[in-house]
């Protein structure tokens, strides 16, 4: 499988040093200037960290949290405390146990407690916040930030109040914080890269879509949740260590109005952005801050004192950059996804998609022996069926499902039909396990399923498709078909192996490269069935393959659906209006009509029966199949 | 009516669309067919504004509109039915009609409307997710009727219905082609959209292939096979 990747080699390389090197610049000016200066840049590298923990959780799970300071902020304490001197603790933090107070760590093992501490603390404090929906857990994180706050700052025996701490030891230099910061770096692409990192981003890009792929999204928010608050605990923990001194608001509000400005500006789901965005918003603050106590610009416009200038000016930052760059500075973008000038970085071409198959190691992939699909695909085939039993579902007064009984085998192809409304795909709902029937039983290889989570169901073996297509619009082809292998565990280069044979059977190579979102939408529900076949199915629930296409790729389809049919002994539900693909394919035929089945049989009997015809394909369709 | 010269239209600086020429007049139905990935929903797009052409000039009526915000576009006359329909889920079908009125003359305009979907004013009052895919689509083109529209565009009306239902749609449309509506349709139902329209633009991999009216199509074999998949 060499060869076998999402991201050219030298993307991947270009991702990473670019942000490096801007770290390595920030290092080189600090290092360089005035003791004043060093501090400065000292505190932004700090910063960027914070904001690279947001990134992490905020960029790849597209969900906004205002809490991540107070992880900073118990980060920073926890730091402080491990090593203030003996003398200064008994002073401020009495209530302090012995052992920590007289401690006086290094910095080094107390920035490392401070990040396990803060990590450790995520977890438990996203337990329950990380099941809360997506628009709860924005209001649900701040609340905890402003829990922190109130913690600290009544908590005068051990925190030392509102008052604060001092005389902390000020051992972070700037080359120590431009270290940690390329770590962060490292750490934040790598999760990014990583195929925990996909599965996040997936139920970014739709949530839907990721759950029908056996993506869990309460526990792949969880995880992140916990690495931003550990990369947050250590940024907290080193600028404490430059500053010297800490109280409940060095990390409150203003911070994370701060922060999360950084990361918005400069493109909250790429690495670049966050590193791009804290340089520039701290540049700005700088420069107003100065302006802030009296200045001369240019040597003629005179400033007075004007307060609150270096916070109206971050605020004034990101309402225009929310207007002008939706998608931030990079455009969500890293580095080795951007065009270059040719001068810049001789070797990488203008609008050079990220992501490219390595044809010769496609090539290297022997279909009859070491295809990873295929290999699984066979030792499963068993005799087992998807079945469901008197279901009933009600939508308030609409009974939308009146008793449906349903049985799909392996190796068989079943199609279902019937007029707008029948229930088709409330029906795939109730099966995939997006929706609970109020009466009813679903069943898979003899095992009640009933209640099972989406996720659960596809990790079982049952994948379906949907009617919009439901493409992760950011990710490419590639990515967003690999994501299917990963969602069921599937990881690293042989989710990519399984992505490109799926690809490749659907004769989809070309549209690998592109963003999702820029294929039309034939293809993108195109894109919906291989990305289904990627988790490697027993049971396929096709919702409408094959709307939007033309005769002739209708009938490719219905030769690639054969091949899998064949090669993988999956079975295959199919919901199609276009009747010469479900006729040719499926030699079993449902039709449900307002919520009940009106007909079982083979294809020819289902068209030549007048109820079907009466219900479903009127008149003027037996004038052309019988002429 | 409506002419496009030269649209180029690039999406993330990969172009799908390669300079594409069309002339609409009044009173006509043109179909636009070809492959998936032809670029059709693109050209449509930039069209009504969703998409800013990255060349060429879209004029509709005296005026040049490329460039215009998508609601002045309409404001001017030109209505989508867009793929998916689209309808406002949570309102009723009502208030979803109520919103698509203009000006003065609304209640006249709604039944007149509302004679041609019988349907609709049947469900008036529930929400417009309780409908049917055929409903919705009826609700689709009666919202985008309700503009009083000189150009009505049409994006896959028969996407995802069922085959008694398109029926009923092309019959619905039918009626408006008698009527004299300027239609631009857009259809990958290969058998409908040569049945139903006076003229048509083929479309492959972003660029016009042919052009012509009914008669032409029919007699090129090869360009049917090519991009159409053939005739049932």
């Amino acid at each position: 499988m060499r060869g076998v990747r999402l991201h050219s080699p030298s993307s991947l390389a270009t991702s990473l040093l670019v942000p490096l090197a801007l770290v390595g610049v920030a290092v080189a000016i600090g290092a360089g200037g005035t003791t004043s200066l060093r501090g400065t840049v000292t505190l932004i590298l700090c910063n960027l960290i914070v904001v690279l923990g947001l990134q992490v959780f905020i960029g790849n799970s597209g969900v906004y949290s205002f809490g991540q300071l107070g992880f900073a902020s118990a980060g920073a304490y926890v730091a402080a405390l491990l090593t203030l001197p003996a003398a200064f603790a008994a002073l401020q933090t009495p209530g302090l146990p012995d052992s920590i107070a007289t401690a006086q760590l290094g910095p080094l093992p107390s920035t490392l407690i401070a990040a396990v501490a803060c990590g450790l603390l995520a977890a438990v404090v996203g337990l329950p916040l990380m099941r809360t929906s997506t628009l709860a857990i924005p209001i649900s994180t701040f609340a905890f930030l402003v829990v922190v706050y109130n913690v600290i700052a009544n908590w005068d025996a051990i925190s030392g109040g509102s008052s604060g701490l001092v005389s902390i030891p000020r051992t972070t230099g700037v080359e120590s914080a431009g270290l940690w910061a390329a770590a962060a770096v490292v750490i934040a692409l790598a999760f990014k890269r990583s195929a925990r990192g996909y599965r996040l981003q997936a139920t970014r890009e739709d949530e839907v879509a990721a759950r029908s792929l056996g993506i869990g999204v309460t526990r792949e928010r969880l995880i992140a949740f916990a690495l931003s608050g550990m990369l947050c605990g250590v940024g907290g923990a080193l600028a404490v260590h430059q500053s010297g001194v800490l109280n409940p608001t060095t990390f409150y509000f203003g911070a994370t109005v701060t922060t999360v400005t950084m990361l918005v500006l400069g493109g909250a789901r790429s690495v670049l952005g966050a590193v791009l965005g804290t340089i520039a918003v701290a540049s700005v603050n700088e420069v107003l801050r100065g302006v802030e106590d009296g200045a001369h610009l240019f040597g003629a416009l005179s400033v007075g004192d004007t307060p609150g200038l270096a916070a109206i000016g971050v605020g004034l930052i990101l309402l225009a950059a929310m207007i002008a760059l939706p998608n931030g500075l990079t455009g969500g973008r890293e580095a080795g996804e951007l065009a270059w000038p040719g001068w810049l970085l001789p070797g990488s071409r203008p609008k050079d998609h990220a992501v490219r198959i390595d044809h010769t190691g496609v090539g290297s992939i022997d279909r009859a022996t070491r295809s990873p699909w295929a290999t699984v695909g066979d030792g499963d085939r068993g005799g087992g069926a998807l079945h469901a039993g008197g279901i009933c579902v009600a939508f308030g007064g609409l009974r939308v499902l009146r008793g449906v009984d349903l049985t799909l085998s392996r190796g068989e192809a079943l199609g279902l039909i019937g007029p707008n409304g029948a229930g088709k795909t409330t029906l795939v709902n109730v099966l995939s396990g997006f929706l609970e029937p109020d009466t009813g039983t679903v069943s898979l290889d003899g095992v009640d399923v009933g209640g099972r989570s989406p996720a659960r169901l596809a990790r079982a073996g049952l994948a379906r498709t949907f009617q919009a297509g439901l493409p992760f619009p950011h990710l490419s082809g590639l990515e967003n078909v690999a994501v299917g292998a990963m969602g069921v565990g599937i990881g690293g280069r042989r989710s990519v192996a399984v992505a490109i044979e799926v690809l490749e059977r659907l004769g989809m190579r070309e549209q690998a490269a592109l963003p999702a979102g820029s294929l039309p939408p034939a293809s993108q529900r195109l894109l919906g069935v291989a990305r289904a076949l990627a988790t490697r199915p027993h049971y396929l629930l096709l919702d409408e393959p094959a709307a939007g296409l033309s005769e002739v790729e209708a009938e490719e389809l219905v030769a690639i659906l054969r091949g899998v049919l064949e090669d993988f002994g999956c079975g295959i539900l199919l919901i199609e209006h276009e009747m010469s693909v479900v006729m040719s394919l499926c030699p079993r035929v449902q039709v449900i009509d307002d919520g009940v089945t009106l007909r079982i049989g083979s294809p020819a009997e289902i068209q030549a029966d007048p109820a079907v015809v009466e219900a479903y394909l009127g008149s003027s369709y037996l004038a052309v199949a019988g002429a | 009516m409506l002419e496009l010269r030269g649209i180029k239209v690039a999406y993330g600086g990969v172009e799908v669309v390669h300079g594409v020429d069309l002339r609409l007049a009044e009173g006509e139905v043109l179909g636009m067919i070809g492959p998936n990935g032809a670029g059709k929903s693109s050209v449509l797009r930039a069209v009504c504004g969703l998409a800013q052409p990255s060349s060429g000039e879209v004029r509709f009526g005296s005026r040049v509109v490329n460039g215009m915000a998508p609601e002045r576009i309409a404001r001017l006359g030109l209505a989508l039915v867009p793929e998916g329909r689209h309808v406002f889920k949570t309102l009723t079908v009502a208030e979803n009609l109520k919103l698509a009125e203009r000006g003065n003359g609304g209640v006249v305009a709604r039944e007149r409307v509302l004679e041609r979907f019988p349907i609709l004013r049947a469900r008036a009052g529930e929400h417009a997710d309780r409908l049917s895919g055929g409903e919705q689509q009826q609700l689709a083109i009666a919202r985008a009727l309700l503009g009083r529209p000189r150009l009505l565009i049409l994006d896959e009306p028969s996407l995802g219905l069922a085959p008694k239902t398109i029926d009923l749609i092309y019959e619905l449309l039918g009626g408006l082609r008698e009527e004299g509506t300027t239609m631009l349709l857009v259809e990958q139902n290969a058998a409908r959209t040569i049945d139903f329209c006076d003229r048509f633009l083929v479309l492959g991999g972003g660029r016009v292939r042919a052009q012509g009216g009914r008669e032409e199509l029919q007699g090129d074999s090869d360009l049917l096979r090519a991009y159409m998949g053939g005739q049932r």
